[in-house]
């Protein structure tokens, strides 16, 4: 089972719209997928159009009290399942902070389904917390969304840090340009620097368009309903990049 | 059960799965009223589906819990796989995958019909070296009807699939209905159960048209298996007993026989040698209870057989080795040429192979082996059988039993490390005659100890098994690599390749060897030999006239 996980520190930079489009083309390819969505804002769970909610919240999950596999819902997308949010997820941290082997935790509730599931997206809400460092420990491969702006850039440059100086095993880091705007000389500028520059930085960069807006009214993912937008082609190529990275 | 619908014998399904319903309560205005108001009924159009379901000879999947489908759209040139569990749930479905001119037929390698990914890893540990058989096959008229809640989020889905022509003349129920949850959503699925049972009579199938299509071939699954079966009781005379096993093992090589033929899988050779092996221990170890002519002639043809088979299966293990390591690329070419000579060896081997089986001799040895077993099964003449076979079970088999243990223990400590691979090899085959005649007379010992024993030598076993397999295939490559040469020809890379091929196969044959005193030490312990005791207790009176 291969985890991966969509993180950023900075909010609003397309992380669940990463994460659902990816783990909707893993399981259209046959590959057994459960994304688990993190946030307790519940993007990912409205997308699939799942009730964001977990029985006994977060701590009887962080406890062992409810199972990951029990809360687990079907999507209505063959071989893609979805560990929902909950509104209780806001106190993970504490929750995990409670708990033995607290950055461990995250790795742990994902033990028991490793025969069930090949891939495992990980949806993570913006922090740096206990959270993140239970990811950081859980994930196989990091997948980072930066919008291609000076700041941005900055906070991916945080986060190598951050994950350099973590406990091992570390993941890999794959970061991608998201929502870009090609009108934008900045943005323009930022996307050809840095895909030269740094080997972890993927070739696929995808666009500020209006049909990822979409997916939100529609609730499905972009791929699934618009296929050959530029977005839709943008995460395909993306996807391919993970999975060349995963044979290395 | 086809019967049994058309009797209005009716079984209400208690919880979703699939079921045959007359095709009024499968309409979309029966579907539309048992679903109430909660929920919404959401049509997709009607397709034309063929359903074909597969599997090894021997039913690896059905025993693994599991079955393969594949379902092809008609007018389509793509089909998807569906893995499904013993309930008829989906565990595993694949994406559509193009259904080429090499996806058609009857027979496939795992990795020629399932696309590569996750499923087919999935089964590769299941299937092994085994062929997959497309072994039904129905066309049906299907609609799928998503079920879904306030929130448009599909809770369940129903299916409808009535026969289409020219599938009608099998005479099945009309309309197949499936209710199946979604995960996380058992709700829905349960009330729509319990509704449509309360509206209409139905006859449960959870595992769907497939064991009805099947059984009009008169097939059930799981009806072959290489460990044969047979039923016995203590009372029952030996001679009986013996025909019963003889029975059992002709049966189970004449299924294997087209297989073989056809050259399906290797796995059709191996399990005939083994069915042939078995009879041979039979004859050899309790022939003294049958009578003494029929199972001289019967011994020969035998021999006979396993010579015949051989070659075929010693090429066969040295193929499957050969797939087995790995190679790097700069051995690739090496490893290509020594195949092919094998691929080039085997197809001769098999075509005498071949030969053989359409003989006359192998007509002969198989009316032999079943007037054997025929007349010493249940139409036994007393007057042919000597007075040993008369015996009851009960009393014959203890002694047989601890004869053959007692002859592999005393085989087994007078080995040395410094002891010739012949000694290992009379080992290895006192070990495979005991076991065989522990796997006859199963059905008469105490399961637990004979679990113990089994276990212990089974181990054994494998330690010996190994260091001749090696020894073997050894020997065979230096046979080939002398032939190769004289032959002229051969690259310089092909004998590198064997010469590295050789020194594996000494590693493993030095670590079988080491492995072998451990393993008859457990074997020839004070516990093994307890269990052995208690294997058909109470004790029988010992009787002259057996030993």
């Amino acid at each position: 089972m291969r985890v991966l996980a969509t993180y950023n520190i900075k909010g609003g930079v397309g992380k669940t719209s990463a994460a659902v489009n990816l783990a909707f083309l893993s399981a259209r390819e046959g590959s057994r997928t459960l994304l688990w969505d993190l946030d307790p804002q519940g993007a990912a769970s409205y997308l699939f159009r799942v009730r964001p909610r977990v029985r006994g919240g977060v701590k009887a999950l962080v406890r062992g009290r409810t199972s990951a596999d029990r809360a687990i819902k079907g999507t209505d997308f063959d071989n893609l399942d979805l560990l929902p949010s909950d509104f209780s997820y806001r106190n993970m941290d504490l929750a995990l902070d409670a708990a033995k082997r607290s950055t461990r935790r995250i790795s742990e509730l994902l033990r028991p389904l490793a025969s069930e599931y090949d891939t495992v997206f990980l949806d993570c809400p913006p922090s740096v917390s206990l959270v993140s460092e239970g990811v950081l420990r859980a994930a196989d491969t990091l997948l980072v969304p930066v919008v291609p702006a000076t700041l941005s850039v900055r906070t991916l440059d945080q986060l190598t840090a951050f994950v350099a100086a973590a406990r091992p095993p570390r993941p890999r880091i794959l970061a991608f340009f998201s929502m870009v705007d090609s009108r934008r000389r900045l943005h323009r500028d930022t996307v050809a620097q840095l895909s030269t520059e740094r080997s972890d930085v993927a070739a696929a960069a995808v666009p500020a368009a209006s049909a990822v807006e979409q997916m939100g009214p529609r609730r499905l993912p972009l791929v699934a309903f618009a296929p050959h937008s530029a977005a839709a082609l943008a995460y395909q190529q993306l996807w391919a990049e993970v999975k060349e990275l995963a044979t290395r | 059960m086809t019967g049994s619908v058309r009797r209005g014998l009716v079984r209400a399904p208690v919880s979703p799965g699939s079921a045959f319903v007359s095709e009024e309560a499968a309409s979309p205005e029966t579907l539309g009223r048992a679903i109430g108001h909660r929920y919404r009924l959401d049509a997709d159009p009607v397709r034309v589906l063929r359903h074909e379901w597969f599997d090894t000879f021997d039913w690896r999947l059905h025993r693994a819990g599991c079955t393969l489908e594949r379902l092809v759209p008609q007018g389509h040139a793509q089909a998807r796989f569906l893995l499904h569990d013993a309930a008829g749930s989906v565990l595993q479905a694949t994406p559509d995958t193009r259904l080429d001119s090499n996806r058609r037929g009857t027979v496939f390698r795992l990795e020629n019909l399932v696309p590569d990914g996750s499923l087919q890893a999935r089964l590769a540990p299941i299937v092994q070296m085994r062929a997959l058989l497309k072994l039904a096959s129905v066309t049906v008229e299907a609609r799928q009807f998503r079920v879904l809640d306030g929130q448009a989020k599909t809770v369940a889905r129903m299916i409808t699939e009535t026969l289409r022509e020219p599938d009608r003349h099998l005479e099945l129920p009309n309309a197949l209905l499936s209710i199946v949850p979604v995960r996380g959503y058992s709700s829905p699925a349960a009330d729509l159960a319990r509704h449509i049972a309360l509206e209409t009579g139905v006859v449960c199938a959870p595992a769907g048209w497939f064991p009805f299509v099947l059984a009009k071939c008169s097939r059930t699954p799981g009806d072959y298996s290489g460990q044969p079966s047979w039923r016995l009781s203590p009372s029952m005379p030996v001679s009986d007993a013996v025909g019963a096993v003889l029975a059992g093992l002709l049966e189970g090589a004449v299924r294997n026989l087209p297989g073989v033929i056809a050259d399906v899988d290797t796995e059709f050779l191996h399990d005939l040698r083994v069915a042939v092996r078995r009879a041979r221990t039979a004859l050899k170890l309790l022939g003294d209870t049958l009578a003494e002519e029929r199972v001289t002639q019967l011994q020969g043809e035998l021999s006979w057989l396993s010579d015949l088979t051989a070659p075929t299966r010693d090429l066969d293990c040295h193929l499957l080795t050969l797939a087995r390591s790995e190679s790097g690329p700069d051995e690739a070419a090496g490893v290509d040429y020594f195949r092919i000579f094998l691929i080039r060896r085997r197809q001769r081997a098999q075509r005498a192979l071949v030969r053989g089986l359409r003989s006359a001799r192998w007509s002969e040895a198989q009316r032999r082996w079943g007037d054997l077993a025929a007349v010493d099964g249940a139409c036994q003449d007393a007057a042919h059988v000597p007075a040993v076979g008369l015996l009851p079970i009960a009393e014959v088999a203890p002694i047989r039993i601890r004869r053959a243990f007692r002859r592999a223990r005393n085989l087994g400590q007078a080995i040395t490390p410094q002891s010739p691979a012949t000694e290992l090899h009379s080992l290895r085959r006192r070990c495979k005659e005991l076991r065989y005649l522990l796997e006859f007379f199963a059905p008469l010992a105490e399961a637990q100890a004979l679990g113990q024993v089994v276990t212990q030598l089974r181990a054994l076993q494998d330690a010996l098994g190994e260091f001749q397999d090696t020894q073997v295939q050894i020997v065979a490559i230096r046979t080939f690599a002398i032939e190769m040469l004289e032959a002229g020809g051969t690259p310089a890379s092909t004998f590198m390749t064997m010469g590295t091929a050789v020194t594996m196969l000494e590693a493993r044959q030095a670590r079988a060897r080491a492995q072998f005193a451990e393993r008859f030490a457990r074997f020839d312990s004070r516990s093994t030999r307890k269990h052995m005791a208690s294997l058909f207790l109470p004790s029988p009176p010992s009787d002259a006239g057996l030993r």
